[in-house]
């Protein structure tokens, strides 16, 4: 039977560092992804998701049992985007990249004619202009899978603030969408 | 279910196609007008949620945290940190990670250790040794030279974390 996140992490508390081996491999495509959508290249989400297990396992003592293991390595995560922005003083916000060159010429739906990296792509730039709390809170919501009081707890905000977040930027992002897929012709 | 629990379905990319909301929405016009508003959104975060070959590792053959990573960086962290000459030379003022709660001069130690660990565990240093004009220390570091890491041939990470150290090492005195 699998050991619970609690129970892996009490295991690496206590000196079984070969259980954090765990750890990572259950969080850390949930973590690039979110990374992904955060950061611009791949590769630097991938470094900061590296960096976000290093120094979840050095201050593994810190970890209570009580916490969700993915809220806590989420906030971890977050801190270390934040610092990677400073560093590179990036801008959130990223223009949508309208590329006439996927829309086609025969009139069909534009998003037939995208590849999945395409769409990706898309969608982190889309992403990437909302206001930070509401993308957060969208990423945290689908691509972490956290319940709203989940969100609350690691956003340091109520569940109905949560909530209104998420509405708020659904509504944007399926704004910003739908200019994609009806471009001006 | 009240308009409260389909808000909660309809951002759940499993939940979102339950029969239970269907229910719903055809019951509801005002969560059913939400969900038109809302659809490429939701459509478009389901997918991506859903897929798992959009987050491909943009470096596949790069290897990740194994514990014997984590338990090397460990022990050197602790020694480090006991050696305040050794971490001064070692850490580069810039380097200031912001989320550490406790442990913090252990934390910058090990962490500077553990991402140069990192960067050679796949045997990029081993590279080095097969390049050896290149002495300047940028030219030797496996961060920035990843594609040596064909040449690899003795990957333990207790050997690539002494020679990362030692490359840095080399770096932080000569600079002095």
């Amino acid at each position: 039977m699998a050991l619970t996140d609690e129970e892996l992490m009490r295991r690496v508390q206590a000196g079984e560092s070969v259980w954090f081996e765990e750890v990572v491999r259950r969080y850390r495509t949930v973590l690039t992804r979110v990374a992904a959508s955060k950061l611009v290249d791949s590769a630097t989400a991938e470094d900061v998701v590296q960096e976000t297990f290093l120094a979840a396992f050095a201050c593994r003592q810190s970890f209570k049992p009580n916490l969700s293991l993915r809220v806590w390595l989420v906030a971890i995560l977050f801190n270390a985007c934040k610092r990677v922005w400073r560093q590179r003083q990036q801008p959130t916000g990223q223009p949508l990249p309208l590329d006439p060159a996927l829309a086609g010429e025969t009139g069909e739906p534009h998003e037939g004619n995208l590849l999945a990296a395409e769409r990706d792509h898309i969608l982190r730039a889309a992403l990437r202009q909302l206001p930070e709390p509401q993308a957060d809170t969208l990423r945290l919501r689908f691509f972490v899978g956290l319940s709203f009081d989940e969100i609350a707890a690691s956003m340091n905000c109520s569940v109905s603030g949560a909530k209104r977040r998420a509405k708020l930027g659904l509504e944007s992002l399926a704004g910003l969408l739908r200019s994609y897929q009806e471009p001006t012709r | 279910m009240n308009c409260e629990t389909a808000f909660d379905y309809l951002t759940d990319p499993v939940l979102n196609s339950s029969p239970e909301l269907r229910r719903h929405l055809d019951e509801c016009p005002r969560c059913r007008e939400m969900e038109e508003v809302l659809s490429p959104a939701l459509t478009w975060m389901t997918e991506a949620a859903l897929d798992d070959e959009a987050i491909d590792s943009p470096r596949p053959s790069a290897p990740f945290l194994t514990a014997e990573t984590l338990a090397v960086a460990d022990r050197l962290a602790a020694q480090l940190a006991r050696d305040s000459e050794t971490r001064r030379e070692l850490v580069p003022s810039t380097f200031q990670p912001q989320f550490a709660s406790r442990s913090w001069s252990r934390w910058r130690a090990g962490g500077v250790v553990a991402m140069l660990l990192l960067a050679g565990f796949g045997g990029w240093f081993l590279g080095a040794a097969a390049n050896p004009d290149n002495t300047s220390t940028s030219a030797v570091c496996l961060w920035t030279n990843r594609e040596w890491s064909a040449a690899a041939v003795d990957q333990s990470a207790k050997a690539i974390t002494m020679s990362c150290l030692a490359c840095h090492l080399a770096a932080s005195t000569s600079s002095l």
